[in-house]
């Protein structure tokens, strides 16, 4: 079941320098979308990516290359955060990705200083892309990915604005 | 917009005025969780994360990207 605070408590606790992006920012700025996992953008550095290891280990996350290959991230080694760009996992708190990358955007540190730091309604914090970094992000996709009730909300918000 | 439509949007924003935010969040994660469920396999598990993340890797997030 999708607990998004615990998987946002979790990163806290542990120090991840993350930003919050897809369905579930979108969810939690403006309105209801469907959503099913929580996706972050995690700063792609060495210390970084051992501190969202850890985070991962707390909440009990699985990866495998394959199905048949799937298991908890302790049986990977120490830097498998670095076998590829993302990485979708199961975890005791609902489906997580991690994104090391994410197309459109300018660094992550640009981004960051943007992101505005957000509660959720139970309190928890989190990081979260801003408006126009969600926009950029949609505009990067081919136009048959691009989430296009989302594209006129932030337009309408840019206007108001 | 018909006196319909228009009941519908008041009632919606009444009852939304109603939820206290936390409520409102609550519910929409179990929601999330009832319309998972209605899925032939769950969202957390290892066959909808292997084609989430395949899906994603083909997709035009990535095309421009290379490791």
């Amino acid at each position: 079941m999708l607990n998004a605070d615990h998987i946002l408590e979790t990163l806290n606790n542990c120090s991840v320098d993350y930003i919050l992006i897809g369905g579930m920012n979108f969810l939690l700025r403006h309105k209801p979308v469907l959503t099913f996992d929580v996706d972050i953008w995690i700063d792609d550095t060495d210390a970084n990516r051992q501190r969202c290891t850890e985070a991962l280990v707390a909440l009990e996350a699985e990866w495998g290359p394959s199905e048949d290959t799937w298991a908890s991230v302790t049986k990977l080694e120490a830097d498998w955060l670095m076998r590829q760009v993302l990485f979708s996992l199961t975890t005791s708190a609902g489906p997580l990705d991690v994104f090391r990358r994410v197309a459109g955007l300018p660094s992550w540190q640009e981004c960051r200083q943007r992101a505005e730091i957000c509660k959720t309604a139970a309190g928890t914090q989190y990081c979260s892309l801003s408006d126009d970094d969600m926009l950029a992000c949609q505009f990067a996709l081919r136009e048959s990915d691009r989430k296009l009730d989302r594209i006129r909300h932030l337009e309408s918000v840019q206007k108001k604005s | 917009m018909t006196p319909i439509d228009e009941l519908v949007v008041s009632e919606t924003a009444k009852r939304d005025r109603c939820l206290s935010d936390q409520r409102r969040w609550s519910m929409l994660q179990a929601a999330i969780n009832w319309a998972d469920q209605q899925q032939s396999f769950p969202r957390n598990s290892p066959r909808a994360c292997r084609l989430n993340e395949e899906r994603l890797l083909r997709s035009s997030h990535f095309e421009k990207i290379s490791e």
